[in-house]
């Protein structure tokens, strides 16, 4: 996929866990699976306001396009 | 809602049992209901090859059958846009077309024949365009499930 989505490292940064984020952002723990492996097909933008409020940072800090 | 839902789907059930019963009948007195029918309206000559002909279309009747009722128990357990309802639908639509296609060789000797040929080819149609339906309707529920 040309999006790759750096959860991971905002997670680590923040000192987080998936389950605490999830919980956060009022996701279940399967969708930010999804999110985080590169399966999800689309991402709404409350989700990632939600996101970005927890984690501290920007649209940009979480989705990344890489060539293919 | 759900209770109007599950009653639905019970007339279904329920229509789906008459035509088996209806099917179980004709393919254990076919001999006798083709006879009396030929008797009925005077054609006669052409009983053994409508027997062929109605033994040629059961198959398809009990493929039919069986697929209705596989359908109907996904629908009850809540599998609904699935890819084994749109590969059963498919195979549906197939048996309606063969019947379609059989009873139009059929109106060669026997002309009413033609009323069989022409629903059984529509439904097949309508069968066909309800499965594209449910394939594009696959491919957004996809979507929404990886929608975060």
């Amino acid at each position: 996929m040309a999006i790759r989505i750096n959860l991971d490292m905002m997670l680590a940064r923040e000192k987080m866990s998936s389950g605490e984020l999830a919980e956060k952002v009022g996701i279940t723990q399967a969708n930010l699976s999804i999110l985080k492996t590169g399966k999800a097909k689309a991402v709404r933008f409350s989700t990632l306001e939600a996101i970005c409020r927890e984690l501290h940072c920007q649209p940009g800090d979480i989705l990344e396009y890489e060539e293919d | 809602m759900k209770k109007k839902q599950n009653a639905a789907l019970k007339v279904s059930i329920g229509f789906t049992a008459v035509f088996a019963l209806a099917l179980t009948a004709l393919t254990f007195t076919g001999p006798w209901t083709v006879k009396w029918l030929c008797e009925f309206t005077n054609n006669q000559p052409i009983e053994k090859f409508l027997l062929g002909i109605t033994y040629l279309a059961v198959p398809a009747g009990w493929g039919a059958i069986i697929i209705l009722f596989r359908l109907l128990i996904n629908i009850d357990k809540g599998i609904v846009f699935d890819k084994q309802n749109t590969k059963m639908l498919n195979i549906l639509s197939w048996l309606c077309l063969y019947v379609g296609f059989l009873s139009g060789f059929a109106t060669r000797w026997y002309i009413p024949f033609i009323i069989v040929s022409v629903t059984a080819l529509f439904i097949g149609l309508i069968v066909r365009v309800v499965r594209n339906i449910i394939g594009e309707a696959i491919i957004i529920k996809d979507e929404n499930d990886l929608t975060v």
